[in-house]
């Protein structure tokens, strides 16, 4: 099953899925989708993708960076049978364009309608065990609706 | 949509092994992929196939301790890498660096719960089973017994 993580870019989140079999959808994966992974020389059209994609879900008054974030990584929550959402992760800090993206990502993710678990960042060995315990649990149970 | 994906190997802290272990291990195995050693793990790009393949083999030298994750940006890409023009370096840390920095503290304890949910899923399948239990799901539970008494002594 596909499941968004967020933050987007996370190495727990995407490593936690994979052990349990499941593909993570991730910025990485939409960057790489975009062929900017092979092209080292034309460094104007490194990304191709259409900024007003970011306008299905905020209106135009926001700032550029969130509108291209979203249009990258909307479709990845549209893709998603699932989603992960990391609640207070304190690296997912940023100017007006990251900051204010991450602020609205968890409130598209719960308007699709599609299951999602909130964990928390881990700080001690309870709460790494109660993260990754909550995860395995969570992609359990959609294994099990299918 | 290319073929080609680039994956970031990251060793956890209590890792026992190191990133020229990675290296020489994924060199090894003779794939046709592109590797270069961080300080931190190792970074892989080629065919989809071959770069999973060749991360699943590193992940079997030391399961909880070795992290991946998709890349996105080719190895010496000018965005993401420090290499300047002639070889010199330029720019301090570079895009990434702190979230990197910030999960790679919390590793160890990922790894360590990971590790502990796999063994307690394989003494359930132990338990549920109605057979007579055999040698090695003895040895088993006992090296899982004696392993939890170390860990109490040593903490």
């Amino acid at each position: 099953m596909k499941i968004f993580i967020y933050p987007v870019n996370s190495l727990i989140l995407v490593d936690i899925v994979e052990h349990f079999g499941h593909q993570p959808l991730t910025m990485m994966g939409a960057i790489n989708n975009e062929g900017a992974a092979l092209n080292h020389s034309n460094e104007k059209q490194r990304i191709n993708f259409e900024p007003k994609g970011g306008l299905t879900y905020l209106p135009v008054e926001v700032p550029s960076g969130v509108r291209g974030r979203l249009s990258m990584i909307g479709p990845l929550i549209e893709m998603a049978d699932a989603s992960i959402i990391m609640e207070d992760a304190d690296f997912g800090f940023g100017c007006g364009g990251c900051a204010r993206t991450n602020e609205v990502i968890p409130h598209i993710v719960m308007q699709q309608g599609r299951p999602y678990i909130k964990v928390k960042l881990p700080t001690d060995r309870e709460s790494a065990y109660t993260l990754v315990q909550s995860i395995k649990n969570f992609l359990s149970s959609l294994e099990a609706q299918l | 949509m290319s073929n080609n994906t680039n994956r970031i190997v990251v060793l956890s802290m209590v890792s026992p092994i190191t990133p020229g272990h990675l290296l020489t291990a994924a060199r090894v195995l003779d794939e046709t992929v592109v590797l270069k050693e961080t300080c931190f793990g190792l970074l892989i790009e080629g065919e989809n196939e071959i770069v999973e393949r060749v991360v699943l083999k590193l992940k079997e030298l030391s399961p909880y301790t070795v992290f991946s994750k998709q890349r996105g940006f080719a190895i010496g890409d000018r965005c993401k890498c420090r290499r300047g023009e002639n070889g010199r370096i330029s720019g301090a840390q570079r895009i990434g660096f702190h979230q990197l920095e910030r999960e790679r503290e919390m590793l160890p304890l990922i790894g360590e719960a990971m590790e502990f949910i796999d063994s307690s899923d394989e003494m359930e399948e132990i338990k549920m089973k109605n057979e007579k239990p055999t040698y090695e799901d003895i040895r088993f539970l006992i090296g899982q017994i004696l392993a939890d008494e170390y860990m109490e002594i040593s903490q």
